[in-house]
């Protein structure tokens, strides 16, 4: 099995197993950072906690990889609360969530887009739905 | 939510083929969601999950793990919207919520929110009968009531007042012009969206104005100028309109119709320093005089990304940016520059201004400009007796009067300082034989000038208080008996509450010094 150099911003390096998950090999770094992360960026790229090293595109194949890794280094930086970056897959979780309450209480809602918002004043997300009868404020409890 | 929030259900995410996912889509019966993959998805499209639930969309992440990650959240309102804003198409209903990292931070927005949403201007427009916007006559329009055009004519008399100081003159143009003046200023190629369709008069087609620039420029025209006769320095109250879409519409934020406190200097290069030191000063006196203590300066300059399409040379860029970034330093103004933030006709400095609880605002401008002067081939006669091109400058402090009035409003929470307020004083008999008294106290109180109302109803006394605090008004006189038989006023001011009996003469010197001196509080 391939291995792959993983490194941090503050050049803290491991060797893993190209399967490992993000979360994981975040996790053999620096455990308090794994511990607050909602997701990590690769190559300037957001991914899940839960990728593979090996899914990332441009990671395994070592000939395709992009320059910036060829000195055998995949960096990763943490996505962590108190940044907008984290706010915003916060949020967007959120949405998520919400549209799968609304999907869980009114069977049969047709769902539209549900995106985190960070520069409205007034609202941090939403979803648009086209629930089977319509919804009221009550259903906010 | 807080269920599924608590059962720590795993995000789960796949990639699979298009036509996979159109057929998941279509077999849940989610036509819109479809309709999205369809037209927008690659042949790998990733979709989401949460175990547990039904749940599943076409996105591409990143989420968090888990949704226990998810602690402090709340759902805030439902709306209307269109599916892809499109009237034509379902309606639907849009559920909107927040999120934050803890509870605290949550809490703390909430009050925020709270409190803001008592400052509404829209709300306090209505309950202060400021201004309405009425559905009838069209969306995004504003009819200014008596008591916001009061405000408005306080805040016109004065930056009257500082033009006529500074040296500016007033000029008056039409709302309408050409279209094929709007075509040589560019705007219709560039701003075209955002004006309003022509309208045809026998063979020539009309267009409204969207901002006041090219009419300055007509005064300009007007005759040849030597460089004995700059710098020019025209000011209008220009009222603009802009076809803005309704779903964009805010109140007095976003309008259709507003009114600028518009300025365009025409100079030579070696007066710019002087005129940008000038508008950077005026800016700031009178952001000040409406009690605006944080006032943020942006710097935009044109920055080191040449892929963009800039007018003009890039010596000329340097020394206006230089003449702007000087205007600022001259006066231990702190800004930021932000690179690669200018318009493509020039830099300009932004001001910003954080309102009282916080909430920043953009405000008025000063802007350069190598666009119009070139488009309009304007010149003057130097020393040399050959024609040059005069540098243009778009300046104004208040931006949209309408919207500065709406960031007013919500600033001062309806309660205005004594010189912008609709009704400064309210004389408020505590029965109805001391109405004649109290005629007689406002009549002698208008006579030096001051806004006053009398509330003669036979109310009890604690109600007429009550009306006059909600009306935010700065001054309550309380006149009984006694106040008659002494000829004095018992004085209440709206926050301080009971400031004690005093003169009339006493109380008027009291009002007049406040309103002189534009004080923002009533001490």
């Amino acid at each position: 099995m391939s291995e792959i150099n993983v490194q941090l911003k503050d050049g803290t390096a491991i060797q893993v197993p190209s399967s490992t998950t993000v979360a994981e090999a975040l996790k053999k770094l620096d455990r308090d950072l794994a511990k607050q992360a909602l997701a990590a960026k690769i190559n300037h790229k957001e991914f899940d906690l839960a990728t593979r090293l090996d899914e990332i595109p441009d990671a395994s194949g070592s000939d395709r990889l992009p320059e910036f890794m060829r000195d055998g280094a995949l960096k990763i930086e943490p996505v962590l609360p108190q940044t907008l970056e984290g706010l915003d897959v916060l949020r967007h979780s959120t949405a998520h969530l919400l549209a799968a309450a609304v999907l869980d209480l009114f069977p049969g809602t047709k769902l539209g887009i549900g995106p985190a918002l960070l520069d409205d004043p007034r609202y941090g997300f939403f979803y648009d739905v086209i629930a089977p009868r319509a919804l009221t404020e009550p259903i906010f409890r | 939510m807080r269920d599924i929030a608590k059962r720590n259900m795993p995000y789960r995410r796949d990639e699979i083929p298009k036509a996979e996912a159109l057929r998941i889509f279509n077999e849940r019966d989610e036509p819109l969601k479809y309709e999205l993959i369809d037209e927008k998805a690659g042949e790998i499209v990733s979709v989401y999950y949460i175990d547990g639930s039904p749940f599943i969309d076409f996105c591409l992440g990143p989420h968090v793990p888990n949704t226990n990650r998810l602690r402090a959240f709340k759902l805030l309102s439902l709306a209307g919207a269109y599916w892809k804003g499109d009237a034509e198409r379902p309606q639907m209903q849009r559920i909107y919520g927040t999120a934050f990292f803890t509870q605290e931070e949550l809490d703390a927005w909430l009050k925020q929110r709270a409190e803001a949403e008592k400052r509404d201007h829209r709300r306090l427009g209505r309950e202060l009968d400021l201004f309405s916007i009425q559905e009838q006559y069209g969306q995004g329009l504003v009819f200014w009531h008596p008591k916001g055009g009061i405000v408005r004519q306080q805040m016109d008399d004065y930056l009257r007042a500082e033009l006529v100081k500074r040296n500016y003159s007033f000029v008056y143009t039409p709302h309408i012009a050409r279209r094929e003046l709007w075509q040589l200023s560019g705007h219709e190629q560039n701003y075209g969206d955002s004006m309003f369709a022509p309208t045809k008069l026998e063979e020539t087609e009309f267009r409204l104005k969207p901002m006041n620039c090219p009419m300055h420029i007509g005064i300009y025209k007007s005759q040849q100028r030597s460089y004995r006769d700059l710098p020019q320095r025209y000011a209008e109250m220009g009222t603009v309109y802009r076809a803005e879409l309704s779903g964009t519409l805010h109140g007095l934020m976003r309008v259709r119709g507003f009114t600028v406190d518009d300025a365009h200097l025409f100079c030579t290069p070696e007066q710019i320093p002087r005129e940008i030191d000038d508008c950077v000063d005026f800016a700031y006196q009178v952001l000040k005089t409406f009690g605006f203590d944080k006032i943020k300066f942006e710097l935009s300059v044109k920055g080191s990304d040449r892929s963009k399409l800039y007018l003009g040379a890039d010596e000329q860029w340097e020394e206006a940016e230089k003449a702007l970034a000087t205007g600022l330093e001259a006066r231990g103004i702190q800004y930021e520059r932000m690179e690669g933030e200018a318009a493509f006709y020039g830099p300009k400095i932004d001001f910003k201004i954080e309102d009282a609880i916080g909430r920043l605002w953009q405000l008025g401008t000063v802007q350069w400009d190598f666009n119009l002067p070139e488009r309009f081939e304007l010149e003057y006669i130097g020393e040399d007796n050959k024609p040059h091109r005069p540098v243009m400058v778009h300046r104004a402090l208040f931006g949209s009067i309408e919207r500065f009035f709406g960031v007013l409003i919500e600033h001062y929470a309806g309660a205005f300082p004594i010189w912008l307020a609709p009704v400064q004083v309210a004389v408020l008999p505590i029965t109805d034989r001391i109405n004649e008294y109290a005629e007689k106290v406002a009549h002698e109180l208008r006579g030096a000038g001051l806004r006053v109302e009398v509330n003669g109803r036979s109310d009890k006394i604690g109600a007429k208080i009550r009306d006059a605090q909600l009306q935010k008004i700065p001054f309550m006189l309380v006149l009984g008996d006694r106040e008659l038989q002494e000829y004095k006023v018992a004085v209440r001011e709206r926050s301080q509450g009971d400031i004690g009996a005093m003169s009339l003469d006493d109380f008027k010197e009291l009002a007049r010094r406040l309103v002189e001196t534009r004080a923002l509080t009533n001490t």
